[in-house]
């Protein structure tokens, strides 16, 4: 699948997985990437980008185990950002679904 | 396999010139991941592949650069040299002053190091300016009241100062208290007894000694990155005992405490990874060194400060390749 594209995609993934509840780097990584292969996609950049950019926020908090770890939560900023970003995807799989079953109009 | 991760992780990062204090946020973070992944079960190979390439990592986060502080710090950076050359005009022209005003070039590499440590606490900043108040201390004192011997003995206030970065309170003041005595010492005796200046020095064994006692001092002549500080202290060390020797043998010393300057210079080889800053930082000391020897040999003051173009001109080539 061509980068750029992907990239664009596992942004999505990423604000979507977060707008469900607070995660750690490692849990958004893991969840990621049992639904889709990230290695050749860095996920962190992402989520450093989109804290920098303000769509997330970061708090530390202490897990089960171990010292505090940094959790993100999506900002207000990032809730509208997502709902435009969800927009435009279930646009564009609707369009290319239409294309593909032949249920385009000529 | 974690530590390799994370040592390429920063490599990369701090090729991209990315603020320190950013570099160590984002190796902590992926260091943190690591250290979940293996927590709940998963192999440091497994997390790692999933984290990607660390040469991909940074080149993605290169352009958190942009989050630097620019505006003030880099105008004022910028705006040093120009600074310095018109002082360095303005006594040399209506005060005769060409030699030691050049010192006001001083000013160019101490404004960069003040500007980014500054954050980093008071503690650094001493240390990284030390050098350069004993370069300015050592010249004024030789020039004007012709103590460059024993005034040399300025430079110690370098590993004085690094001394008090000693986490270990009894290892500080020990090492600290070492270094006082000895100079004491020092000036005691060729102050007191004549010709005594090629014994006289054994007592800095007092200090060395101390250091090799509590592992400051070894002798590692390898440039692994683990070893780099005390990498750096054998530096000075092979710097100032150079430098005493020389001067005892020929009592030249001046120019020779040009030798002196090894010490910034190999702090910032060893201290930092990115090629470019390196060019950037040693800029200043090559052309100090250009200067001073044109100036002494040649007798040309007036026109050596030309030199000194080469600081602004490295940092604009440096930057134009970088964008």
């Amino acid at each position: 699948m061509n980068t750029q594209f992907k990239r664009g995609v596992l942004e999505l993934c990423v604000m979507k997985v977060i707008s469900k509840q607070k995660l750690s780097a490692f849990e958004i990584i893991d969840l990621i990437s049992h639904e889709i292969d990230v290695n050749e996609n860095t996920v962190y950049p992402i989520l450093r980008r989109l804290t920098n950019d303000k769509y997330f926020s970061t708090e530390k908090k202490r897990g089960e185990i171990g010292a505090p770890r940094k959790y993100y939560s999506l900002t207000k900023k990032g809730e509208d950002y997502l709902f435009e970003l969800e927009e435009t995807w279930f646009n564009f799989i609707n369009g290319v679904r239409n294309i593909m079953e032949g249920k385009h109009e000529n | 396999m974690k530590t390799k991760f994370l040592k390429e992780l920063k490599m990369y990062l701090n090729q991209y010139d990315i603020k320190q204090e950013i570099v160590k946020d984002i190796v902590n973070d992926h260091k943190e991941i690591i250290e979940d992944a293996v927590a709940s079960g998963q192999s440091e190979e497994e997390i790692i592949e999933k984290l990607g390439n660390p040469r991909m990592i940074a080149k993605e986060l290169r352009n958190e650069k942009k989050n630097r502080k620019q505006t003030y710090d880099e105008t004022f950076i910028a705006l040093s040299p120009f600074i310095a050359v018109i002082a360095y005009m303005l006594m040399g022209f209506l005060g005769e002053m060409w030699h030691p005003g050049w010192l006001v070039f001083l000013i160019i590499p101490l404004t960069g190091l003040i500007v980014s440590v500054r954050r980093d606490g008071w503690q650094i900043l001493l240390t990284s300016i030390a050098p350069f108040i004993a370069v300015g201390a050592f010249i004024i004192m030789g020039e004007y009241y012709d103590l460059w011997h024993p005034g040399w003995l300025v430079f110690l206030i370098v590993p004085f100062v690094g001394y008090t970065h000693h986490s270990d309170y009894v290892k500080r003041y020990v090492s600290m208290t070492g270094l006082l005595v000895s100079v004491g010492l020092y000036l005691f005796i060729i102050l007191t007894y004549s010709n005594t200046e090629q014994y006289a020095w054994l007592v800095f064994l007092i200090p060395a000694i101390i250091g090799i006692i509590f592992g400051d001092i070894t002798f590692v002549w390898h440039s692994d990155f683990e070893e780099t500080p005390k990498s750096f202290l054998m530096i000075i060390i092979v710097a100032l005992i150079t430098f005493i020797v020389l001067g005892l043998m020929t009592s030249l010393w001046h120019p020779l405490w040009l030798i002196l300057l090894t010490i910034p210079v190999g702090g910032i080889l060893l201290f930092n990874e990115n090629t470019k800053k390196n060019l950037i930082g040693i800029s200043p000391f090559i052309a100090l060194t250009a200067f001073i020897l044109i100036g002494e040999f040649v007798g040309a003051w007036h026109i050596a400060w030309l030199v000194f173009l080469i600081i602004p001109m490295v940092g604009i080539i440096s930057s134009a390749n970088e964008k």
